[in-house]
């Protein structure tokens, strides 16, 4: 053990650490997100594709923008490892992030968002070949946000 | 205040299937109060499902998730399975749960 090698270890230590740190930033800065292009970006890294293999199911009109049930199920798709859900026109695009953990989950997933007002959805489903989206549309009345 | 956890799992067509009611006011932080004063930040942040100690799902949410959040999954498992739910708000508060599979 000389002097150089200690420097070596310690630097390779930082290095580690920085590496470590973007990890948890990555999900706030994910949700700080204001713009919905942007957020669907920072999600895919700018390449996606449309499927119908990936059903959302929204509701065409809401009445109450507090809670609108959301149902994404990825079912058809191979190797699911997370869904996100974008709402448009919400001043924090980003609603949540599923990520899945395990193979014996069923990619199927049923929650409920807020929604200020009509807006466009989109679901977007990380496989093991690439990013897949599907979007909606949904009607509110009366605004929750 | 008591955030309570309502959950009910069931073995259904030989899947697990969890819903899941997490008592949460979910503030956006843009709501105003009666006194005109805004209702600050409060929301989950993050929630983790783990079905006998293994992590099944991990959920990062925003604070445009509704109010008290609903949940709903399936998984692989059995009767007597235990599945706990733990969540992280942007407080600092936390609260967990386990439920037995029925």
């Amino acid at each position: 053990m000389n002097r150089r090698s200690v420097l070596k270890m310690l630097a390779g230590g930082a290095g580690l650490l920085s590496g470590l740190m973007p990890l948890t930033a990555l999900a706030n800065k994910l949700m700080g997100k204001r713009d919905p292009i942007d957020a669907i970006k920072a999600i895919t890294g700018g390449s996606q594709s449309a499927s119908d293999k990936l059903i959302l199911k929204t509701p065409k009109l809401a009445e109450n923008g507090a809670q609108v049930p959301i149902t994404v199920d990825a079912t058809a798709l191979d190797g699911v490892k997370s869904i996100s859900l974008v709402v448009h026109e919400n001043p924090k695009p980003v609603a949540l992030k599923i990520n899945f953990d395990s193979s014996d989950v069923v990619t199927f997933a049923s929650f409920r968002v807020k929604m200020g007002k009509p807006t466009k959805v989109t679901a977007i489903a990380q496989t093991a070949s690439g990013f897949v989206t599907a979007s909606g549309s949904t009607k509110v009345t009366k605004g929750g946000c | 205040m008591a955030k309570k956890i309502k959950a009910r799992a069931k073995m259904k067509k030989g899947l697990i299937e969890v819903k899941y009611k997490v008592k949460h006011p979910m503030e956006t932080g843009l709501r105003k109060a009666k006194d005109g004063n805004l209702v600050p930040e409060e929301y989950i942040t993050n929630i983790k499902i783990s079905k006998n100690g293994t992590p099944m799902i991990n959920i990062d949410t925003n604070s445009t998730v509704s109010s008290d959040p609903y949940l709903y999954f399936r998984m692989k498992g059995a009767k007597g399975d235990v599945i706990n739910l733990s969540w992280v708000s942007n407080t600092g508060e936390k609260n967990s749960a386990d439920t037995k599979v029925k």
